[in-house]
């Protein structure tokens, strides 16, 4: 069968000029319009490598800000060691290198059978293929007495930005001696190590500044994330600075202080001179405004090509999506970028893009020169429509810490450069 | 822009849905596969810094790599655990898809 483009060819050796005045215009056929919404590590991927595999595809990305700021490095700037400005990814390479257009707005609402999407500016965008990778939002009625309000004087820090600045700004305020109080939520979650990560690059700040402070984590969970693996870095490098409390011992969590600093448990009360609450998560409000989310709060997907199993000729990758058992990843949204732009590529031109294949591959730092990693690689079910990992796995016990923290140096730049450049 | 051929031709659908699953489900597609390499190694297997480039690679040393990974003969703290996910013949498709540059990134 004649595909697309050699179809296109064809028409234009016989002379695009016969075509004028037709009511219906196959040219147009070869510029498919995909809006991709949400510039982060989902987002700015898809947009890339769509226009990678069909240059010819009418590409445009739709963020609220004028440049990402990345999740991944913001537990350094709470270290001390990067700052804040340094996780800006902007979309000049996007636009043009790869000639997508890059729309600054907010997207206020999704009309799936008139395939628009609707913008803050007024502005409609038309689509045949959506993809949105919104990211997260939070619960905020999950935890009594911690809301949005809240926030602003016990910092989450789970979307980077002011609430890095400010959590920073309150560890460095702390005296010496001080607590500082993390609290873990249940899963599903975005970054499921990224709370140890936390607690571990917060210690390397204390140790050096403030020795006889401490880390605690109150966990929603009685295990977690490369816990053997961080349990082990915490003894070497920050004995007795940074405590885990499982769920089993505490319970959840019953209310929060957030001016007296005090979480209550079941059973227990904890004060802290700094708290940094994560708190239980969902699909950014986008998704669930546009009909994408099921009861959970996350959008059910097709793993074949992240299209939504809830409205057709939409495609949700990263945080905002199923994907179990992947987790809520940087990594993950990018690898789901890739497959989902393959897929909406070959079936534009009528052909199968075959089964999936996905990647994650997570490192977290306890020290500059100090990490470890989890990964999984994953196919397509035995019953087609649910993903299983064929292999995971953690850093051997015994394997060079400093080769890791290498290699994870290495990452931030190339997965920087594989989504954003 | 015209809906794929699947949707106006519904007795595809209908016979695919009736037919049996072959005995080996089909395997990802090379450039599929290939696609997950790059979150580390680099869009199209061109990485920065230490980790390896597997653009242009002989074909030969890259499947030797991929399967002494895979097998444990050769040890790495992180390639052992990422071989193991993939089947023999995908090693042989990523080695040759990053050898000869591969159709597509
Ligand atoms: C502290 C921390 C550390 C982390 N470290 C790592 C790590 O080391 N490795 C790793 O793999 N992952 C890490 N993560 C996880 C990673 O940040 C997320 O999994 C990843 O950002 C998900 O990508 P996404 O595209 O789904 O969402 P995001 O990257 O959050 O992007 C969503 C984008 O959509 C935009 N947006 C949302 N709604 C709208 C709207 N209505 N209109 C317009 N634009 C909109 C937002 O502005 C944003 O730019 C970490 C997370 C945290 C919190």
């Amino acid at each position: 069968m004649m595909d697309r483009r050699r179809f296109l060819a064809g028409l234009a050796a016989a002379g695009a000029g016969t075509l004028a005045g037709c009511s219906f215009n196959p040219l147009n056929w070869g510029n498919a319009k995909v809006v991709v919404i949400g510039g982060g590590y989902g987002g700015a991927t898809a947009a890339k490598y769509l226009k990678l595999l069909d240059p010819s595809l009418d590409v445009t990305l739709v963020d609220k800000r004028n440049s990402h700021l990345s999740c991944p490095g913001s537990n350094e700037v709470l270290a001390g060691w990067r700052e804040l400005e340094s996780l800006h990814r902007d979309f000049r390479r996007l636009r043009k290198a790869y000639d997508i257009r890059v729309i600054q707005a907010e997207v206020e609402a999704i009309d799936g059978v008139k395939r628009r999407v609707r913008l803050n500016t007024k502005d409609k965008l038309e689509y045949d293929r959506l993809v949105i990778s919104p990211g997260i939002d939070f619960r905020w009625k999950a935890i009594d007495g911690y809301g949005r309000a809240a926030s602003l004087k016990a910092p989450h820090a789970w979307i980077a930005g002011e609430q890095t600045k400010l959590l920073h700004k309150q560890l460095k305020a702390m005296d010496d001696g001080g607590v500082v109080l993390i609290t873990a939520p249940a899963n599903p979650y975005r970054c499921p190590p990224g709370p140890y990560e936390r607690a571990s690059l917060i210690a390397a700040y204390l140790k050096r500044y403030k020795p006889r402070s401490k880390v605690i984590i109150l966990d929603a969970k009685t295990q977690f994330s490369k816990q053997k693996l961080f349990l082990k870095g915490w003894q070497e490098l920050y004995p007795g600075m940074v405590e885990w409390v499982s769920s089993e011992k505490e319970g959840q969590i019953d209310h929060v202080d957030v001016i007296r600093k005090i979480v209550q448990t079941e059973f227990n009360e904890h004060r802290a001179n700094v708290l940094n609450i994560i708190p239980p998560q969902r699909a950014a409000s986008i998704a669930s405004k546009a009909g994408l989310t099921d009861a959970s709060g996350w959008c059910p997907v097709d793993p074949a090509n992240f299209a939504s199993t809830r409205v057709p000729h939409i495609h949700v990758i990263g945080d905002a999506c199923i994907a179990t058992p992947m987790p809520k990843s940087a990594f993950a949204a990018n690898s789901q970028a890739k497959v989902c732009a393959r897929a909406i590529v070959e079936d534009l031109q009528e052909r199968d893009p075959g089964p999936p294949s996905l990647v994650n591959h997570c490192y977290s730092f306890l020290a500059p020169d100090y990490a470890i990693s989890i990964s999984g690689i994953y196919e397509l079910g035995r019953k087609g429509h649910e993903l299983m990992a064929t292999a995971t796995g953690e850093t051997p016990l015994d394997a060079d810490r400093r080769q890791e923290a290498r290699f994870a140096r290495d990452w931030q730049t190339n997965i920087r450069a594989d989504t954003f450049e | 822009m015209i809906p794929p051929i699947r949707s106006i031709v519904p007795g595809v659908l209908i016979a695919a849905a009736i037919v049996p699953l072959p005995a080996a489900a089909a395997r990802p597609a090379p450039a599929t596969l290939a696609l997950g390499c790059s979150g580390c190694h680099g869009t199209g297997g061109k990485p920065q810094g230490i980790t390896p480039v597997l653009a242009g690679k002989p074909e030969g040393e890259l499947l030797r790599s991929l399967r002494d990974f895979k097998s444990g003969r050769r040890k790495s703290s992180i390639m052992n655990r990422i071989a193991a996910g993939y089947q023999d013949s995908d090693l042989v498709e990523l080695a040759h898809h990053f050898a000869t540059g591969g159709s597509e990134p």
